[in-house]
């Protein structure tokens, strides 16, 4: 039962800006690196940026590690949050949300900058241990932390813990609290409910919450940057490089390929996430704050 | 005991959110200009920073990009919501799909490939340049698909009998969609919007491929502050705000529970409370009606000059730009770069905008080349006669018919005698960077020109050699070098040297006595086999529209007074004869800053080097870079 409607519906009308937008802003420009990603710095075809970028493997490889590990990290450390927010009294969930929030207020790179004051060799944290070892006399020499990749991963779960907070706290809320009880009543023990009834509802917000965190950590250049002294080039620095020339040399032809390879990647697996997450719809839902 | 877990939980996770906040805002009473050391109580960045111009504005651009983007994403993407929610599944899908693209997309990714279109439309239709339009597009961009995945939801959540109901009692289509549909979906506009505005606020990495040169927001002003030691400064600036919206939420806070008194108890637990979002949005409204305004300011003053001028972070006394104004009524919008590159990447992508840039040699003489520079028009600056012989016609522009002189220096050595040993600076030698004794303290320039400059020197060779086994030597000797090295950095250089979180860095004469002077264990020495000297000079582009306000621009920085005060606020040396007289003797006479002949005789100046040798660097540039990413 097919009825042919005319293309300038009321319906059509509302999302006609939104797809002209959408057009020119998001799918061109992405056919444009593709573009770029397959052609040589004349315009006629070739892959050879595509076999060039093999030598940044290591490179590549590095940056998913990091941000995987900063994913994990930012999962274990904001589930059982979220989840005492959900639990707390509804007249004080928003506001202790709003405090979540409320450093993403500040900009990222003044707080990145308050890190470096905190774990440099002199900085805060071994000033203080040393502190405490003159008081009990045993020889400190300080933690190296600033400049190696833990203290990127560090910079990573911090800017980006809240993203995970936020969707699994939203999805956590609206878990229908008589399912709960009704699993009580027929005699589930705590780690069940947790188990079988809350923690597959909550998968949703997890999904958007591993989005949201492993998509920015995967390509920064900043944090690396900042945290890493400089010595550890990430993807996104070598990204950056070839786009803005900071080493001498503009190639949007290689930097095109490498982002190309970036979003597969992301595409890829977030396909695979995906899988685990039945109800696709819902994980739309899950980035709500 | 459980609910002591929770807590005890929640407060870890709120000391680690918010340490950094705690050291944000301790240092920015900091005595001294560090971000690493605390020395006294000081209200001065207070002070400081309402006397900056540029930061101020560059605050307020993020505030009018941010509310802008936000009211313009979320007409677009409420619209859209409403649709999309209407139809099929595929449709549908396909729909939500590219919703999720810029969600998904990493955003380095999201944009250069905007930074692609622009570049690519603007250089095709020379319509407008990169700027205030192409950002505000870019933040939208990336706002709408959270404000369509914010409302999505609250629609799919409605009741659709109602709104056949209110169709039924003869409201218009229109008429039913805001008595019913919008009060249902409010919530997630508002959400939409808070988002939308947050995201927008705390925008680096696209804002910095797309925002061009004439408008900047406050992340891009404090990156540009490379070259120059970070200000506390931006702490205040940060600690006010902070301070701001947490006075705002409790205002909130009191008057919910104000109103939670007189309701009864219960009813559905929400996201965020409706009150905060309403004072949330009443306060987002007045920063957009605000931002309206400008932007209808910003499109009737065309007609009046605007100067636009590009520098180096922290390389200029401010208040010489307020004194510009009020002198000739020119208004001047000040931007700054942090390295040669970017602000060249800039000038070619954008163009058409800027008047003045203030590069240094060797990107001037390619910047000659590319016929990117106009000729100036001497007879409009007469001031330049004050500018010293030593320093005109030099090899980047051999008739100096482009630039005038600004800056000089040298690059030096840097160690500190607590823990260098005397012998091993005796030879003043590059070597020292090299040492292994030093292993882990050792500090690089983050940028290669500097960096292969000093390993070509290192080994006798000239900093502009275009000897392709030279430059393999050179990178092998860095190679080499990583492992010893601390950290490539550029404005941290100022704070481990003055923290002794590293004992040996190379850097800019003029700095040296920055550092020398928060931390007197701190000497230098100008390389026995000979260093960079760098001139960094006034330029007007051949796009700009307002060459002789340019000119007059660059005359007035040629003033003799204007000359002492920007010598004084950067510390480089001064080309400026006249400055050169009034400036303190003890300055002047200093060997370091001011370096006789015969050790100036050894320097060499950057130039231009041929594309495939650049090409060449870059590549080595990033091989050391990834190389230890394998350990």
């Amino acid at each position: 039962m097919k009825t042919k409607k005319p293309f300038f519906s009321a319906k059509n009308l509302t999302v006609a800006p939104y797809t002209v937008w959408m057009t020119l802003f998001v799918l061109i420009p992405i056919g444009l690196v593709v573009y770029f990603a397959f052609t040589d710095s004349t315009g006629s075809f070739t892959l050879e940026n595509l076999t060039y970028i093999k030598k940044y493997a290591g490179t590549f490889w590095l940056s998913v590690e990091l941000a995987f590990v900063s994913t994990v990290l930012c999962l274990l450390l904001a589930y059982p949050m979220a989840y005492i927010i959900s639990k707390m009294p509804a007249n004080k969930q928003g506001s202790v949300i709003l405090l979540v929030m409320l450093p993403m207020w500040m900009n990222f790179l003044i707080r990145t900058y308050a890190w470096m004051t905190i774990l440099e060799n002199n900085g805060i944290i071994n000033r203080f241990i040393g502190m405490l070892a003159d008081l009990i006399h045993v020889e400190f020499n300080g933690f190296e932390m600033i400049n190696t990749n833990g203290a990127i991963v560090l910079g990573m779960v911090y800017n980006y813990l809240p993203y995970m907070i936020l969707p699994i706290y939203t999805v956590l809320t609206k878990i229908d609290n008589s399912l709960i009880e009704a699993a009580r009543d027929l005699g589930s023990d705590s780690v069940q409910i947790f188990g079988r009834i809350v923690f597959p509802l909550s998968i949703p917000g997890v999904i958007s919450g591993i989005t949201m965190v492993f998509v920015p950590a995967v390509s920064t250049f900043i944090i690396s940057y900042l945290l890493g002294g400089g010595k550890t080039y990430l993807i996104g620095n070598v990204i950056e490089n070839y786009f803005l020339g900071s080493s001498g040399a503009i190639n949007y032809n290689v930097g095109a390929a490498l982002s190309l390879l970036l979003m597969v990647m992301i595409v890829v697996s977030m396909g695979i996430m995906n899988h685990f997450d039945k109800d696709s719809e819902a994980s739309g839902g899950g980035i709500i704050v | 005991m459980k609910k002591h877990l929770h807590k005890l939980y929640g407060f870890l996770i709120f000391a680690f959110l918010y340490a950094p906040i705690l050291v944000m805002v301790v240092y920015s009473f900091n005595g001294i200009k560090s971000r690493s050391v605390f020395d006294g109580f000081s209200l001065q960045w207070y002070q400081a920073l309402f006397d900056d111009r540029l930061i101020l504005e560059s605050f307020y651009n993020s505030l009018i990009v941010a509310a802008l983007s936000a009211l313009i994403a979320t007409v677009i993407g409420t619209f859209a919501a409403v649709g999309i929610n209407k139809m099929k599944n595929r449709p549908k899908q396909a729909f939500l799909f590219v919703n999720n693209i810029p969600v998904v997309n990493p955003d380095i990714v999201t944009a250069i490939s905007m930074m692609i279109l622009f570049v690519f439309f603007l250089s095709v239709t020379r319509a407008m340049e990169m700027g205030f339009w192409t950002l505000l597009i870019a933040h939208v961009t990336f706002n709408i698909p959270y404000v369509v995945l914010n409302v999505l939801p609250k629609l799919r959540g409605m009741d659709n009998n109602i709104y056949d109901a209110a169709l039924d009692l003869g409201c218009t289509p229109i008429k039913a969609f805001l008595k019913v549909v919008l009060p249902q979906i409010m919530p997630g506009i508002i959400t939409g919007v808070i988002m939308s505005f947050t995201l927008s606020l705390d925008d680096f990495i696209i804002s910095y491929f797309n925002s061009g040169t004439s408008f900047q927001t406050l992340p891009i002003t404090i990156y540009s502050m490379t070259k120059k030691p970070y200000s506390p400064k931006i702490n205040a600036l940060s600690t006010l705000l902070f301070v701001f919206v947490l006075i705002l939420m409790l205002i909130v806070n009191l008057r919910q529970s104000q109103n939670e008194k007189s309701k009864n108890k219960g009813g559905k637990v929400q996201a965020t409370s409706p009150v905060v979002k309403r004072v949330i949005a009443v306060a987002l409204s007045a920063v957009i009606v605000v931002s309206c305004a400008f932007v209808l300011v910003r499109l009737n003053s065309t007609s009046e000059i605007v100067l636009n001028v590009y520098n180096w972070g922290e390389y200029i006394d401010l208040t010489v730009i307020d004194r510009f104004e009020e002198e000739y009524g020119i208004t001047v919008n000040y931007t700054t770069f942090d390295q040669n590159e970017s602000m060249y990447t800039k000038v070619i992508s954008g163009s058409a905008d800027y008047d003045i840039v203030i590069p240094s040699d060797y990107m001037i003489s390619k910047m000659i080349e590319e016929d990117l520079l106009a000729e100036l028009d001497f007879d409009n600056i007469p001031n330049y006669a004050y500018i010293d012989d030593a320093y005109k016609n030099l090899e980047f522009d051999p008739e100096n018919k482009y630039s005038v002189p600004y800056t000089w220096g040298t690059t030096v050595i840097m160690y500190n005698d607590k823990y260098v040993d005397p012998e091993d600076v005796a030879d003043k030698s590059i070597n020292l960077l090299w040492n292994e004794k030093y292993a882990g303290n050792i500090l690089m320039f983050d940028n290669p020109r500097d960096v292969f400059g000093l390993a070509l020197k290192k080994s006798g060779y000239s900093m502009n050699s275009l000897n392709p086994d030279e430059w393999a030597q050179a990178a092998a000797d860095l190679q080499t070098q990583k492992p010893i090295i601390s950290a490539y950095v550029m404005d941290q250089i100022f704070d481990k040297m003055i923290s002794e979180e590293a004992y040996i860095a190379p850097y800019y004469a003029g700095d040296w006595l920055i550092i020398a002077e928060e931390n007197e264990h701190v000497k230098c020495y100008i390389p026995a086999e000979g260093a960079n000297m760098f001139v960094d000079s006034m330029c007007v582009l051949k796009s700009s529209n307002n060459k002789e306000a340019a000119e007059l621009f660059i005359n007035f920085m040629c003033e003799t007074e204007i000359a002492v005060l920007n010598a004084e606020a950067i510390g480089y040396a001064t080309p400026h004869s006249g400055a050169m007289a009034e400036l303190d003797p003890e300055i002047t006479g200093n060997e370091i800053i001011y370096p006789d002949k015969e050790v100036l005789s050894k320097t060499e100046v950057f130039v231009n080097l041929p594309q495939d040798v650049l090409t060449q660097q870059s590549n080595y540039w990033i091989d050391l870079k990834i190389e230890s990413s394998e350990e």
